[in-house]
């Protein structure tokens, strides 16, 4: 993924929760992206990235079968420039730390609001 | 159980939902809670583990759960269905999660469970052996009322 353009970004999103993937999605196309498709645990977030090649990936980190940072872990493990935001209802300092440390390259606390989600995107987009 | 521990929990549910919902969210007084009646509402209810032990609850009536689902998701919801569900299990697990990343931030180890969402008529949730603090916080929806039964730190 050497150059992304912005207003043309595809997305995975990753979440157990059906109410936060619609929500992720309809923010994210608000602000210019399309969807890849969704994951609803780690294990599936893997092979999703894999398989769809997303610009950027809005992970969950409390997840069935296997957490957030897990899969942050696998994905960076077969592609070092994945570009990996965590999204959680709990914020403190030592679970940012600790997302931040397995790679991902930004952390929002739920709940996100757009003008948020559109700022995070052109951080990880490398157009701010 | 100390109020500077219920604090979090009860600022943290009222932030939220003044994010996710339109207009002032009021809290009641905090009180010591009465014997349960057996309700016929929705509640939520989340686990704490860790330095302390006990349970978060969030009750509501059923009017009042499917207005907030409705609103959070742009679209009415006319029952209580998965995505109506979801939608109060995930606003329990935002209202939780900032009080515990709160009290973590101060040193404390507190982990949260997902929440289970309860609904029906005539169900009853013991806190039993648990002091119960309650504080009603009042919604252009309805009442959310916010039950706090941990163990002493």
């Amino acid at each position: 993924m050497d150059s992304v353009n912005k207003s043309s970004f595809r997305f995975l999103v990753v979440d157990d929760s059906e109410f936060a993937r619609r929500n992720m999605n309809k923010i994210l196309t608000s602000v210019g992206g399309e969807s890849a498709g969704f994951a609803v645990n780690g294990r599936e977030a893997i092979e999703q990235y894999l398989k769809l090649k997303p610009d950027v990936v809005f992970m969950d980190i409390t997840m069935p079968e296997m957490e957030g940072v897990e899969a942050v872990q696998g994905i960076i493990g077969h592609d070092s420039a994945a570009k990996i935001v965590m999204v959680s209802s709990n914020g403190y300092q030592e679970m940012i730390k600790s997302a931040l440390d397995s790679g991902a390259k930004h952390f929002l606390i739920k709940p996100v609001e757009p003008k948020q989600v559109a700022s995070v995107v052109d951080f990880v987009l490398g157009e701010c | 159980m100390r109020y500077d521990y219920v604090h979090p929990f009860v600022s943290s549910a009222q932030e939220i939902l003044a994010q996710v919902l339109s207009g002032e969210i009021a809290a009641g007084r905090v009180q010591l809670s009465p014997a349960r009646e057996p309700g016929s509402g929705v509640t939520a209810i989340v686990g704490v583990t860790g330095d302390s032990e006990g349970r978060v609850l969030f009750e509501m009536s059923r009017q009042t759960a499917l207005a907030i689902a409705g609103e959070m998701n742009h679209e009415p919801q006319l029952e209580l269905g998965s995505l109506a569900r979801d939608t109060l299990s995930e606003l329990a697990s935002m209202m939780t999660g900032r009080a515990i990343s709160l009290l973590n931030d101060k040193g404390y180890k507190l982990r949260v469970s997902p929440p289970t969402l309860v609904a029906g008529d005539n169900v009853m949730i013991s806190t039993a052996e648990l002091e119960t603090l309650t504080v009603p916080l009042e919604t252009t929806h309805g009442e959310v009322v916010v039950n706090v039964a941990m163990a002493t730190l």
